[in-house]
């Protein structure tokens, strides 16, 4: 079953469109979801929470249609948006109470365990809290009312190295149940690579590719080598290249160039520049 | 909805309570003093327009877009916002009621028809001022719903001043006497408390169509 499907999803605005988008992400999986600023990755997640009103398309959250029945999907989502917000005097306990109120399925002891966890103080107000402490508190909340479909937006961004990491551990241990799955929205793409099954870009409102990430290490790869030789390779197989005064980069289709040239590993943060240098 | 009501107490509790003591002070000089009725009202209107104060609070915060993601319909966001001012209203109210009732009996001059004609006015001065403002606020967010609200606000008095001119004109004392009858608060309170009703369903109609 799929936790997330979308299909033709499509919303205008005034000089952007998100352009008939369709991916799925099956319950058991974290997907990647890259994009510069501005690609269309929050108004694609505003879409799927039903924020603003889709033009075209379909949105189905765990085999729903997310207009429908919207209270009870929503218990089932845990969200961390980078622009969302708390009111500023409210403690993370009294968030705790609020939430008690809010969840059906909110659990206190989990909550408590989280803010433990990743050292979240209870009794600081929320504009007293660094940003990176908020984001903890809104990973605390996303995780503490059994909802089986995370979908982070930034959410790692604002955070040092060793929360991010832990950040990481705990997306990779929600996945092991069958019935959850991951949407995370990151510039660090170091972070989705660790992590995700499932990688789409995003650009500029279309979505350049969708796939698993090991398909994509299997699919694609780099080539170094000389402008001769990038001359001889087939131009199909070429995704983007660099060249520089000390050599040539190339981003290739591995089975479209021949088998005897050093091909290595793709690096999917480079795929993405590539891909996004070759669209302009 | 216990969430959303809760989350309203502490932010009130939090950067409202300036307003406290001035309630508190205004109700006792009203009860002490019975010839001193707008300061029972006056309060009415400030804690009527509470919900309006909170909705500014939830904006600058970016709660609006974050209770979205949570499971709330966009009729509950509205209806709790109406249904902490409606029981802040009526708390208020009954509290004043209960105060000058016993204030009345300790002096031995209390009279039930004063004490129920002021609660009821209190309750239709709490009630209308958000009444007006909450759709415009749901519809334009809190700061152009302001310069709607005093537009519509000057719009209203240019229409009753009118009227008055009219009325006045066509010999229309008796009206005039009717509408400032005393038994005529209760209506107040009745039409004001529809008025209400109806700003909560257009907040909801508005709130709705609104992208966040």
């Amino acid at each position: 079953m799929n936790a997330l499907e979308i299909r033709n999803l499509t919303k205008r605005y005034k000089g952007f469109t998100l352009d008939h988008i369709n991916f799925s992400l099956p319950c058991g999986c974290i997907m990647g979801l890259v994009g510069e600023n501005g690609a269309g990755k929050t108004t694609t997640i505003k879409l799927i929470l039903d924020a603003v009103r889709r033009d075209e398309g379909t949105v189905t959250i765990l085999g729903e249609d997310n207009r429908k029945n919207t209270n009870l999907l929503k218990e089932e989502l845990g969200v961390v948006m980078d622009d969302a917000g708390l009111p500023q005097c409210l403690t993370p306990e009294q968030v705790g109470r609020v939430m008690r109120g809010t969840f059906q399925n909110w659990d206190d002891d989990i909550y408590a365990g989280m803010l433990r966890r990743l050292s979240v103080p209870e009794k600081k107000s929320y504009k007293e809290l660094s940003r990176g402490m908020r984001m903890k508190l809104w990973i605390a909340i996303a995780l503490s009312h059994h909802a089986k479909l995370l979908i982070f937006d930034e959410a790692t961004s604002g955070l040092d190295p060793v929360v991010r990491d832990d950040v990481l551990d705990i997306l990779n241990e929600f996945t092991r149940d069958e019935e959850h799955a991951v949407l995370l929205s990151s510039h660090i793409i170091s972070d989705l690579e660790k992590v995700c099954d499932y990688i789409a870009f995003l650009h500029k409102g279309r979505l350049l590719l969708c796939e698993e990430k090991d398909m994509l290490m299997e699919k694609y790869g780099t080539l170094y080598c000389s402008r001769e030789q990038l001359a001889q390779l087939d131009p199909s197989a070429v995704i983007g290249k660099k060249i520089t005064p000390y050599g040539t980069e190339v981003m290739v289709l591995r089975d479209r160039v021949p088998a005897d040239l050093d091909i290595r590993p793709v690096d999917i943060e480079q795929l993405f520049i590539f891909m996004v240098k070759e669209e302009r | 909805m216990k969430g959303l009501l809760l989350k309203d107490y502490y932010v009130m509790l939090k950067n409202c309570r300036a307003f406290l003591p001035l309630v508190v002070v205004f109700l006792a000089v009203s009860i002490l003093n019975p010839q001193s009725s707008f300061f029972r009202y006056y309060t009415a209107i400030i804690v009527g327009m509470m919900s309006l104060s909170l909705l500014s609070f939830d904006e600058r915060d970016g709660w609006e877009r974050t209770c979205i993601m949570f499971p709330y319909t966009r009729t509950q966001m509205v209806s709790g916002k109406y249904l902490f001012g409606l029981i802040l209203v009526l708390l208020l109210s009954v509290v004043s009621g209960v105060a000058t009732a016993a204030a009345g009996i300790s002096a031995g001059t209390l009279v039930w028809q004063r004490v129920l004609r002021d609660t009821a006015v209190m309750v239709a001065a709490g009630v209308m001022a958000p009444a007006f403002v909450l759709p415009f606020s749901f519809k334009f967010g809190t700061e152009k719903g302001r310069i709607a609200y005093y537009a519509a606000i000057v719009l209203i008095c240019a229409v009753m001043g009118m009227i008055a001119i009219g009325v006045e004109k066509g010999g229309g004392n008796r009206i005039i006497q009717m509408l400032l009858s005393e038994n005529a608060v209760y209506g107040y309170m009745a039409a004001s408390l529809l008025v209400y009703i109806v700003s909560w369903l257009l907040s909801v109609c508005f709130y709705k169509k609104r992208e966040l």
